[in-house]
């Protein structure tokens, strides 16, 4: 251990710069969120919006507008206390996926300025390393003030600091920076530390609990942690704090994950005399598809999306896509897919130019077929769903996915197949299950229907429906049905309460009763499902 | 060369007993555990035919007994989909997920195609029925049935792409001419035994507890079979089909009772009789 401690005091004392110096820009975006989100949802510029998480079963605030925030609301505040605080703000689930989403996009977009990009997504930071870019600028200071004005444009708040390393860029660009005036820091060891000596330790990257520690001992700013030797700090606050330490003095290496592209391959084939009549069409076709089939299996590429083009001689172009439910390079599948396409694509005066494309491209080695030859049964399925939305369109091939509402209507969702990420889990009865039954039939919009009931409460002796008319047997429930109170706009809605009706002849009806009796509201029946 | 032709001939052999090994049950009946219907169908549901499934155009009858028997099949080759071809918007309501889950079906395991032009929703079904790894295919084929050309052509054809295929094919629909499947049933809503009054009446709460789906199917027609009607439960526990006439009650919601307007519609002496019975 002293051994150890001692390296590590020696590694210290190595000269000022340390290795070839790199050039790291940190790019902090705290509105991205909720910017993205009100522009998506159209909301007003001044509308307070905030993101919350589930934390434990607790609903948390994660992110919020600048008006929620100036409003009293607070990161980490308990969800009933902001709505209580500021009931005309609107509350979304916080979505990792979709900002993750968002941050690549803009980290795809900042490729124009280096080809080592990465994101973030915890702190909200897409980071460039600029090293050996500078010389397309005049200085940093211009290339800095080149992306701020791009965020600026886009509206969008953008703390930026530039660094030798990634952990003094963060920490400027979350804690030092302003919107709009990026921060630069010189290359030397002197010149970092004089940087981020004044900043507070949570730029450190560090975990909470570790930062309240350190609070208690009043280390407080990162100069304060400057002085401490390794073995101290790594005794008492163990060893994340003096790795991020280094990281930012850089004694340390970081190896950051850039964001790495597929570009799309693309085959194209002039002809000598233009092309028209059907067997040109389809030997063109025929030909584009092997080509990108071979060249697909040469570089182990498997591909979501085919794209064919063609030009004819005026000019004017043409281009069909085929999308697939899984990346795939079956030469026989893409065969298949295109088999139809020669028969649309309209010559007029003939065809000049044809490309394929392949697009959304991921690796994939060769798979092994089974021994009698065939594939499995998940791929054969995955073939059938690709023909099928080939034919009929990838909107028609659908599947079901559990949704968490208590309206009936509302509890699934019925999505395009090949978005459909995951098998889903449904609630499966189980014998002692406590759970309320459901009909088979849904009728989507409920039917109204003029009832028969003894009293406002009961349930109906005998429904109409157009002109069939139903007896009543047996009724059970009521089941209550309540709208959310949460919506906007929940007034429009009245309160249901469900019936489970048996008519005469055996047939199983779900009827419910819209609005409540004792409070006079309007009441209307209607049928919403037939049983099994 | 001669040693190659060899090999590759002993290849193709072995390939093929593999194959006939592996779907060996797929030529064989589904069981529909009654006697009446076992004796009807001479020993099952055909594998790998289309049945035709038809029911009134407003109860769920015709869709749960369907969803039942696409559980049994299911049941059989547990790791492959169901595809369900039906109209984007149909009249008769769209399945309901946790009604199917009510019935023993897992949603996930469905693939939905939604497609509102009859002719292209059956030629789709006949795609599905021809391709590997699909455990069952049912079709909701709506007006299609009254052309009879059409219609006599599209059973004829996805008759053959469901022997082609290896797979089992269940038509649901509104009444249609029967020529060309392999069965027809017709499924009507049955009241419980005990509303009839020729068994013993239930007492009120087993009878709001007892919701479990009761039929009354009708074998119209069976090739190689004969006709038979029969009153049945569908048993979503045990995943069963049993005579309506057993006096077991397994309550389908045996823990959910309803706390207030227990009730019970112009029914005076079912009443009286259970007040008689309990004091």
């Amino acid at each position: 251990m002293i051994a150890n401690a001692s390296k590590i005091q020696h590694a210290s004392k190595l000269p000022e710069t340390y290795g070839p110096s790199r050039q790291l820009v940190a790019i902090y975006l705290p509105d991205l969120p909720v910017q993205y989100l009100r522009l998506a949802e159209g909301w007003a510029e001044d509308m307070p919006i905030a993101l919350y998480e589930t934390v434990k079963g607790s609903h948390i605030l994660k992110y919020m507008s600048v008006a929620a925030r100036s409003a009293g609301l607070m990161p980490s505040m308990r969800l009933t206390d902001a709505r209580a605080l500021l009931p005309s703000t609107r509350f979304r689930q916080f979505d990792l996926i979709k900002i993750r989403g968002w941050l690549q996009a803009i980290g795809r977009w900042a490729w124009r300025y280096s080809p080592v990009v990465g994101v973030d997504t915890d702190s909200l930071t897409v980071w460039i390393d600029m090293t050996g870019t500078e010389h397309f600028y005049d200085d940093s200071h211009d290339m800095l003030s080149h992306i701020a004005q791009a965020f600026h444009k886009a509206d969008l708040r953008a703390y930026i600091a530039l660094a030798p390393t990634y952990g003094a860029a963060f920490a400027l660009a979350h804690f030092k920076a302003t919107a709009g005036t990026p921060v630069v820091c010189g290359s030397e060891r002197r010149a970092i530390l004089e940087a981020v000596s004044d900043l507070p330790v949570e730029a450190l990257r560090i975990a909470p609990s570790i930062v309240s520690g350190l609070m208690k001992t009043g280390l407080r700013t990162i100069g304060n942690l400057i002085g401490i030797s390794r073995s101290a700090l790594h005794v008492r606050f163990g060893a994340e704090i003096v790795l991020r330490r280094d990281q930012m003095l850089a004694e340390a290496d970081e190896v950051l994950t850039p964001l790495t592209w597929q570009a799309p391959i693309m085959i194209t084939r002039s002809f000598y005399e233009p092309l028209a009549g059907l067997a040109p069409m389809q030997e063109m076709v025929r030909q584009l598809v092997s080509d990108m089939a071979d060249l697909l299996t040469q570089k182990q590429w498997l591909t979501r999306q085919l794209e064919i083009g063609w030009q004819r001689v005026d000019g004017t172009i043409g281009r069909r896509w085929f999308r697939l439910s899984r990346p795939r390079r079956d030469r026989l599948l893409l065969h298949r897919l295109t088999e139809k396409l020669a028969e649309e694509i309209d010559a007029e005066f003939g065809i000049e130019y044809a490309w394929i494309s392949a697009q959304k491209l991921s690796e994939g080695l060769p798979e092994t077929l089974q021994l009698d030859g065939r594939e499995q049964a998940s791929e054969s399925v995955q073939q059938l769903i690709d023909h099928l939305g080939a034919r009929l369109g990838n909107d028609k091939i659908r599947c079901l996915v559990p949704y968490a509402d208590w309206q009936p209507e509302a509890s699934m969702q019925v999505i395009a197949a090949d978005k459909a990420q995951d098998t889903y889990n449904w609630h499966m009865p189980e014998p002692e299950a406590l759970s309320a039954p459901r009909p088979v039939r849904l009728l989507s919009p409920a039917q109204e229907v003029s009832a028969v009931a003894l009293l406002p409460d009961h349930p109906p002796a005998q429904i109409r429906l157009r002109k069939q008319v139903w007896q009543i047997a047996y009724a059970s429930g009521p089941e209550r049905i309540g709208p959310r109170w949460w919506d906007v706009d929940a007034g429009k809605y009245l309160s249901r309460d469900y019936y489970r009706l048996e008519t005469d002849t055996g047939a199983r009806l779900w009827v419910y009763r819209e609005g409540l009796p004792e409070r006079g509201d309007p009441m209307r029946w209607f049928l919403h499902g037939y049983f099994a | 060369m001669l040693q190659t032709v060899q090999k590759q001939q002993r290849f193709a052999n072995l390939k093929e007993q593999l194959w006939t090994e592996a779907e060996s049950h797929l030529t064989g009946r589904l069981d529909l555990d009654m006697a009446v219907l076992q004796t009807a169908t001479s020993g099952g549901l055909a594998l790998g035919r289309v049945h035709l499934v038809s029911g009134g155009p407003q109860d769920g009858a015709a869709t749960g007994f369907a969803t039942a028997i696409l559980r049994k099949l299911l049941q059989q080759n547990p790791d492959q989909a169901l595809i369900w071809c039906l109209p984007a918007m149909p009249r008769t309501g769209i399945p309901f997920a946790d009604g199917l889950a009510a019935l023993g079906l897992d949603p996930a395991r469905i693939i939905f195609v939604c497609e509102s032009h009859p002719l292209r929703a059956i030629a789709a079904s006949e795609e599905a029925l021809a391709a590997d790894g699909v455990a069952a295919v049912m079709c909701e084929y709506g007006p299609l049935a009254e052309k009879s050309d059409l219609w006599l052509k599209a059973a004829r054809r996805l008759q053959l792409a469901a022997e082609s295929g290896r797979t089992t094919g269940i038509m649901l629909g509104p009444s249609a001419p029967a020529a060309g499947f392999e069965t027809a049933w017709h499924i009507s809503p049955s009241q419980k035994p005990s509303a009839t009054g020729s068994q013993p009446i239930l007492t009120q709460k087993e009878r709001q507890q007892d919701w479990q789906p009761c039929w009354q199917a009708e074998l119209k027609h069976c090739r190689g079979g004969r006709p038979a009607k029969v009153t049945l439960y569908w048993d979503v526990h045990t995943a069963r089909f049993r005579a309506a006439s057993s006096q077991t009650i397994t309550p389908h919601y045996q823990n959910y009772v309803y706390q207030k307007h227990e009730y019970q519609a112009s029914r005076p002496k079912a009443l009286l009789s259970h007040l008689k019975q309990t004091g």
